[in-house]
């Protein structure tokens, strides 16, 4: 396991739930990912994509599983682990009293980066990400998209060895979204390991190396496209075809199950609309 | 979906908001026990104190009922003032559900409005007023239909009261929303808090109590609502039936122009909201170049320092910008003002006393002691900073907790900004102590006890942020690091806290009895003041220790209660 850079056996997050109920939200996930791998993780809302990877990076403490990171067992050293990764969470959670160079100063000292070397991976990435312009501007005044790019500039900053991005491309512009692909694409070349979560299709499609779909907290489906082609027997299809077929029949229905119970959707619109 | 039912009615709108706030009450209340229990303590300790109020106006109203009418004017005024400046103050008597939520459904802006109003008669506010209304009733009323016929006079005023407390949130909510203006309230708020404490009379006594009642300064309540209220009922008392229907009319015109007047604010909330500035165009430039980093070397010598430093300044950052730290600035600045004010009272009534062997032993070392009792009521208005130090990051914590450094790190370099801020305060007070009450002579033995006492104090903080991570609340407004204002407010759940941190003080003071030991006994001359020269650095040294054990536990501590502090400050709903 020490040749991966993600390595997960039974990983299991049970949340306790009001009137004494509990939801398993992962439910026996194991993950092997090698190095310089671009490796996608899909699934449906609410699949249990974040969960795990909050376990993975040591901000969530899985109920029950173990997760080793670059060599390095999570439940043994999660410092050693967390100099090596770099996580843009969900929520993203930063310091919005930070101006975006202060909050990427601040990042990269915390791993240890001395001040000037810090100075200067700081305007590439302002450079890189296009915040140069928000100068002194605190966080809390950016748009949503930028304050995404402020997050992942941060994840950046001390060149780790494994990035885990949860939905990054996530109300990104184009330009913004093209120059990080690159640098993405550029870091996996050098060996760097990316693990991230996106609902984009084409995205996953067009980057990844790998990809893994879970399904109601456990994976359904896991390999290269060619394996999930060859799978599925369908030569030709899509990302998106795959996807829909293999949590579709997770959910136990098939796609277009709508047709029938959604006509008052169709009827009610018609009805607004003879009232104008 | 039952929608195409036609032959079921739907639930009216007005049946839903008022379930919805219920919902919302019930739900800020039952989060977690320490909201459960400073409910319980607050409503233990308030309805006792209403009903013997209640108790008290009843027995005074039976044995003097000529007063009656004054006491209804006033009693209602005095709640209507309460209700008008405590959203002035941040607060609100009412939790509300936030209306700007509930814009997107086809509700009328109007139903919005009064199920919160109607919703509010049954929270803890309102009804710790309904004892003192229904005894002034009981008191005196005469026949049953009069008796019912004043009970729903008084009913409209309440909603009347709340409506108009609503309504000044709702137009406070409009400025609110911006976050400079938001910032500048936050220090504000204090501000006037201070006011109203200062202009409030003191050293009141009861034979004054009828000049009071019939002040002619509670005769501008004539002009409003109390005053209608209390002139229809005087006025149905007194058979003066065109006044008793002329009063009641206005207060129900008073009361509709309120609604009226709530629902204009809530229709320009919704337009501002929507008449936002389109996002800024960007100026597209190319990708400038890119330089390939190396990682740092690990065997770098001031490795370890760089994250300390880089945290101080963060820390030290968010202390100057967030305006919550303001506020609780304003909070020590306005004790300080208090304690300053009143000992030197004191010393000036002790001068009185004359010279005498009483005398010399106080110049020697009542400075001391007081200098020690300052600073502790300093620490206490610095306790929600001390005894929460994670609490200031909010969500951010998330981010913090995924840094390499080790976890002592992030509480030594809060206690260090922390620290310094303590003992700037600390050394300012006493300065300014020592300084009016002539006896700067004091002064060294003051700021060394403010050395030794800082870092114990700093101790028992860290150990009960540790335990007791919590989101910094701020004069009853729950705050995220990005500053938003949440609407509902959770006052149990800053009482609950608030007893916490009073414990911790509690703790911290008997472990500073060493310290204080130390710079006391050889100055009230138990023991030559030569000793000092032992006395302190022993101090010292278990301040240095005590700290010390305090970061030995946290280690321990982090191990476990890391994800709690994850959990309860970003909450992943
Ligand atoms: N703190 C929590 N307490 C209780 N349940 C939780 C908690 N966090 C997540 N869950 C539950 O775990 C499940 C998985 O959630 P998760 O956020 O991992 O989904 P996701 O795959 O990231 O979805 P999305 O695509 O919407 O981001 C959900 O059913 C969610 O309700
Ligand atoms: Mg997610």
């Amino acid at each position: 396991m020490d040749t991966y850079s993600i390595w997960a056996e039974g990983l299991t997050k049970t949340f306790a739930m009001s009137g004494g109920r509990s939801t398993i939200a992962v439910d026996d996930v194991s993950l092997h990912v090698a190095p310089g791998e671009f490796y996608g993780f899909l699934g449906p809302n609410g699949a249990g994509k974040s969960t795990t990877i909050k376990m993975l990076t040591g901000l969530l403490r899985p109920t029950s599983g173990r997760v080793v990171i670059a060599g390095h067992d999570l439940a043994v050293d999660p410092l050693e682990i967390k100099r090596h990764i770099g996580v843009l969470p969900e929520d993203l959670n930063l310091y919005e009293r930070l101006s975006a160079p202060e909050l990427l100063l601040f990042a990269a000292q915390m791993y240890g980066i001395p001040r000037t070397e810090a100075q200067r991976r700081t305007d590439d990435l302002l450079n890189l990400m296009e915040l140069t312009e928000t100068g002194s501007k605190m966080i809390v005044d950016f748009s949503m998209g930028m304050k995404k790019k402020a997050a992942l500039a941060a994840a950046m900053i001390h060149s780790p060895r494994v990035l885990f991005l949860d939905e990054p491309f996530n109300g990104i512009d184009a330009l913004s979204g093209r120059a990080i692909r690159d640098i993405l694409r550029t870091m996996t070349s050098r060996g760097t390991t990316v693990f991230f979560s996106s609902h984009v299709m084409e995205v996953v499609e067009k980057l990844c190396t790998r990809v893994a779909v879970i399904a109601n907290g456990s994976i359904v489906a896991e390999g290269t496209l060619a394996d999930l082609r060859k799978q599925s027997g369908d030569d030709d299809a899509s990302l998106e075809d795959l996807f829909i077929r293999l949590v579709g029949r997770e959910h136990g229905g098939e796609a277009d199950k709508q047709s029938d119970d959604l006509r008052w959707l169709n009827s009610e619109a018609e009805t607004a609309d003879d009232r104008k | 979906m039952t929608v195409s039912n036609a032959s079921e009615k739907p639930v009216s709108h007005f049946r839903l908001l008022l379930w919805l706030k219920f919902r919302l009450i019930w739900g800020a209340l039952s989060r977690s026990k320490f909201s459960i229990v400073g409910t319980l303590i607050s409503a233990l300790i308030l309805f006792p104190v209403s009903i013997g109020f209640a108790f008290m106006v009843y027995h005074f109203v039976r044995d003097s009922p000529s007063q009656m009418p004054n006491i209804l004017k006033d009693i209602l005024a005095t709640a209507y003032l309460f209700w008008f400046l405590t959203p002035l103050l941040g607060f609100s008597l009412n939790d509300s559900y936030d209306p700007t939520r509930l814009f997107v459904y086809p509700v009328r802006y109007t139903t919005i409005f009064t199920a919160n109003v109607v919703g509010s008669l049954f929270e803890m506010s309102t009804l710790l007023v309904m004892p003192v209304l229904i005894a002034l009733l009981a008191a005196s009323v005469s026949s049953p239909t009069l008796g019912v016929a004043e009970m729903l006079l008084l009913l409209l005023f309440l909603l009347q009261t709340i409506a108009m407390g609503q309504a000044l949130t709702l137009a406070l909510l409009g400025l609110l929303r911006s976050r400079r203006f938001r910032d500048i309230l936050i220090v504000l708020f204090p501000l006037i808090a201070l006011a109203r404490y200062l202009v409030t009379p003191r050293n009141f006594s009861g034979s004054d109590l009828y000049s009071l009642l019939s002040n002619p300064a509670w005769n501008f309540a004539n002009y409003f609502p109390p005053g209608y209220t209390a002139s229809a009922i005087d006025a149905l008392r007194v058979g003066d039936w065109a006044r008793a229907v002329g009063a009641a009319s206005l207060l129900v015109i008073v009361s509709i122009l309120t609604v009226a007047l709530a629902v204009v604010l809530l229709k320009q909330i919704f337009n501002g909201e929507r008449g936002q500035a389109p996002a800024n165009v960007k100026v597209i430039r190319p990708v400038a170049r890119r330089r390939e980093t190396a990682v740092p070397g690990r065997g770098e010598l001031h490795g370890a320092l760089i994250p300390i430093v880089a945290l101080s300044e963060k820390e030290w950052r968010y202390i100057v910008r967030d305006p919550q730290y303001k506020a609780m600035g304003m909070n020590v600045v306005y004790i300080l003002g208090a304690f300053l004010y009143s000992f030197s009272r004191v010393f000036s009534g002790r001068e009185m006393l004359g010279g005498g062997v009483v005398e010399s032993w106080l110049s020697g070392s009542l400075h001391i002691v007081s200098s020690i009792g300052i600073s502790g009521f300093l620490l206490f208005g610095m306790m929600q900073l001390v005894c929460n130090v994670f609490g200031g990051e909010g969500p951010a914590v998330t981010m913090l907790f995924s840094f390499p450094t080790p976890r002592r790190w992030f509480i030594v370099s809060k206690n260090i900004v922390h620290g310094t801020l303590i003992l700037l305060v600390g050394f300012v007070g006493l300065g300014v102590f020592d300084y009016v009450t002539d006896g700067l002579s004091a002064l060294p033995l003051s700021f060394v006890w403010l050395l030794m006492s800082t870092p114990i104090v700093l101790a028992a903080g860290n150990l009960v942020s540790v335990q007791f991570p919590s989101k910094l609340i701020v004069r009853g407004n729950r705050m995220s690091s990005g500053g938003q204002v949440s609407l509902g407010t959770s006052r149990g759940v800053g009482c609950g806290y608030g007893l916490l941190y009073l414990c911790c003080l509690a703790a911290a003071v008997i472990a500073e009895i060493p310290a204080a030991a130390a710079v006391i006994i050889p100055s009230v001359g138990l023991i030559s003041p030569v000793w000092y020269w032992l006395t302190l650095p022993l101090g010292l040294l278990y301040a240095a220790f005590c700290y010390l054990q305090s970061l030995k536990l946290i280690d321990a501590w982090m191990i476990t209660k890391e994800q709690a502090i994850i959990l309860k400050l970003a909450p992943s709903d």
